[in-house]
């Protein structure tokens, strides 16, 4: 497994994770229980920690990629590096993710939008054709992306207590994600076909393939989110038995799963979305 | 309201950030000097390789057969982004085959690189 992707997959999970965690805290503190505000404070600290040091290895892995077998500690490398739009994307992300430890909600959005931004800077969307459609499109996948995916571990939380306070916030989010999937789902559609262009390239490219297993697993995320949301969270209202340590596993499984989609993603960047010469 | 406005503010700060990227090309080799796969008779007094779009050429080297690097004389700074990269030899090269590596960052921050093959044989004369 090539290091670079891997890294690139923890960069992901940093920045869209940090900026979803700090969203959840924007919209959703005042409901959150005693004890979990700070829980979702050191769960932010730890995704800008993740992020920084995902981000300088793979500052250093570019510079060690220009050097062409010379030494990393060229400083001129690295100034060009840093000055690219590799650096401003890392930058953009890195001051994302710190705005986003914010205790004030504001600044936590700002935060999040940031680090959500800093990704437009980088991969297949800023040469796109059509431009600035791409960019606007990849923009509302990973706000919603970021928002879904950086909610779980604190729904986690709520689901394993189980009480009447955190049944409300279960289904306070899902109401917010009932509205705003859609939307991450149709910009991801539209981006798809902008980029591949054909369905030709969608099933002949590896880049088509790698997308159309990340769909897949986005599906399965979605099954398992109606599930809480028609079977489990009713379930934990009218008090099940077992129902909150139930519902707890499942958004942990789908946690994995979005783990597994975030992969995907940091694969697809280093892909041609089209037939080369097509 | 503090909120809206906060979330009005993000989009104004990403317009920002999405600035006119449809400058920043992605940059790959054209043509070189000597060619890919040319035979020579003598020595090149210099070499030069041509892009589709502006590149930071940050690694120019030319090898010879055994891996050995041979001395080049840069033109130009690693840090401006150029259509063509050029060095001159040091000294001419001995008869035998070579290649030269480069590495590079485009505008749209790819790092890039490859490399071109040539021979020296006088008895091609």
């Amino acid at each position: 497994m090539p290091i670079t992707e891997l890294l690139r997959a923890t960069w992901y999970v940093a920045a869209l994770g940090g900026a979803g965690l700090a969203f959840f805290f924007a919209f959703f503190v005042r409901d959150l229980a005693a004890g979990d505000s700070a829980r979702l404070r050191r769960w932010r600290v730890l995704a800008f920690a993740l992020g920084s040091a995902a981000a300088v290895a793979l500052l250093t892995l570019n510079v060690s990629d220009l050097a062409g077998g010379s030494t990393i500690l060229d400083g001129e490398l690295w100034e060009i590096t840093l000055g690219s739009r590799v650096g401003m994307a890392y930058g953009v992300g890195l001051i994302g993710l710190a705005l986003g430890m914010a205790a004030a909600r504001g600044v936590a959005i700002v935060g999040g939008v940031l680090a959500c931004a800093s990704f437009t800077l980088l991969g297949h969307t800023p040469v796109a054709g059509s431009w600035p459609l791409p960019s606007a499109l990849l923009l509302v996948h990973l706000l919603v992306g970021a928002f879904w995916i950086g909610s779980l571990p604190p729904l986690t939380w709520a689901a394993r207590r189980g009480g009447e306070r955190d049944t409300a916030l279960l289904r306070d989010w899902s109401r917010a994600a009932a509205w705003a999937v859609p939307l991450m789902l149709a910009a991801g559609v539209v981006l798809a076909w902008l980029l591949t262009g054909s369905v030709a390239n969608l099933v002949g490219t590896r880049y088509g393939v790698v997308l159309l297993a990340k769909a897949t697993l986005t599906s399965g995320m979605l099954a398992l989110a109606a599930w809480h949301l028609w079977r489990l969270t009713p379930a934990l209202e009218t008090r099940k038995r077992g129902a909150g340590p139930r519902l707890a596993r499942s958004i942990t499984f789908e946690a994995l799963i979005a783990l597994a989609v975030l992969f995907a993603a940091a694969v697809l960047v280093s892909m041609p979305p089209r037939i080369v010469g097509a | 309201m503090k909120l809206f406005s906060t979330a009005l503010c993000s989009v104004v700060v990403l317009a920002t950030l999405a600035n006119a990227p449809k400058a920043y090309a992605h940059s790959d080799i054209i043509a070189s000097e000597p060619a890919e796969g040319s035979v020579l008779v003598s020595s090149p007094e210099r070499i030069s390789l041509r892009f589709t779009a502006p590149m930071q050429v940050t690694s120019l080297r030319l090898l010879d057969f055994s891996g050995r690097e041979r001395a080049l004389q840069r033109q130009g700074s690693r840090t401006a982004a150029v259509t063509e990269a050029q060095a001159t030899l040091t000294s001419p090269l001995p008869p035998g085959a070579f290649r030269i590596e480069f590495r590079g960052l485009s505008a749209d921050g790819h790092v890039g690189g490859g490399a071109v093959n040539f021979l020296i044989d006088p008895s091609r004369r």
